[in-house]
């Protein structure tokens, strides 16, 4: 089965994004496929490579991991013009696009699950 | 074609989750996608009539939604309850929607693949 | 259709609000602060009896782990997030969030 994951809370404030790693790590391990991670408001933040806490996990790493099995991850580039997140500050595996790339994930998945406040 | 709900359930201009909504709305909407929109618990105050954000330097959301048919986006519901509990009627809404009970909301959910939360 | 709740009843009316809306059968998904939901002897525990009357009702490990909850409500079922993907496989998805 294909699953879309849509995040909209940003790092450490909220549980939103470690929700959905664990969720994507339980769907993989169950045989699916991430259809791609659409990253949209505040949850563009947990895209910034510069994202380093002291001894806690790293939410951003969680992703970007995600990301490096080929996983589409996508921060909305509008949202991340709002909050002054630029290219050069997305961790490699994380790339920024529009709504059409949500729209492409939903259309290509057979479920669609959002994490959020 | 894939079928979307959105479901506002939040209150505008506190938080940016309905403006957000909206823009997700017309993005969507213009993709091969079929999208309705549902107004339950706070969310039915996003379509109030006379919003006028202009002293927080905020746009206007509730005019917006009527604007939304351009994009092919006509199946708008409130839920019954939510606008009850609130004082309102459809009369205080900024455009003529669908006014279901709750089980109508529920079916209208049952007939989509996905439901996006705002 | 899975109804997805992470707040707590106590302070937050997304449960009572998702059980007017979900259909009798559906199940609900307690996760995050939603799992409170699921503690015997607090104020919300009739809420929680009229869900599990015509629902349902999931609470999920990790997040019951974490917050140091143990005395649940006779009847919710704890998963983990394989059990949480499970139910993604078998219904649509409604985040009440």
């Amino acid at each position: 089965m294909k699953i879309g994951v849509l995040i909209m809370e940003g790092p450490y404030q909220h549980q939103a994004v470690d929700s959905a790693y664990h969720f994507a790590k339980a769907a993989l391990a169950r045989g699916h496929e991430i259809a791609g991670i659409f990253l949209y408001t505040d949850g563009v933040n947990n895209a910034n490579k510069f994202i380093r806490p002291p001894g806690e996990r790293n939410v951003n790493g969680m992703l970007d991991e995600l990301g490096a099995l080929g996983i589409p991850v996508i921060a909305c580039s509008a949202c991340a013009r709002f909050r002054g997140l630029q290219k050069d500050m997305v961790s490699a595996n994380i790339r920024a696009s529009g709504l059409g790339s949500l729209a492409e994930f939903i259309t290509a998945a057979d479920r669609f699950v959002t994490f959020g406040d | 074609m894939k079928k979307v709900a959105i479901v506002m359930r939040k209150a505008p201009y506190g938080s940016v989750y309905s403006a957000e909504g909206y823009r997700s709305i017309m993005g969507l909407g213009v993709f091969e996608m079929d999208v309705a929109v549902a107004f339950v618990d706070d969310g039915v105050y996003v379509l109030l009539k006379g919003q006028n954000p202009a002293k927080l330097d905020m746009k206007p959301l509730g005019d917006g939604f009527p604007m939304l048919s351009d994009f092919d986006v006509k199946q708008f519901y409130v839920h019954a309850e939510s606008l009850a509990e609130r004082g309102l009627t459809a009369d205080d809404l900024v455009m003529g929607v669908e006014v279901l009970d709750s089980a109508g909301i529920s079916a209208a959910l049952a007939g989509c693949d996905v439901v996006l939360p705002f | 259709m899975l109804f997805m709740i992470n707040k707590t009843p106590t302070q937050y009316g997304n449960l009572a609000s998702a059980l007017r809306i979900a259909a009798k059968g559906q199940p609900i998904l307690l996760y995050e602060d939603g799992v409170y939901a699921a503690m015997s002897g607090a104020q919300s525990e009739a809420l929680l009896q009229a869900a599990l009357a015509d629902h349902p009702v999931y609470a999920l490990e990790a997040d019951l782990e974490a917050r140091g909850l143990t005395r649940l409500v006779p009847g919710v079922q704890v998963i983990g997030y394989d059990g949480f993907v499970e139910l993604v496989e078998q219904h649509n998805v409604a985040p009440w969030i």
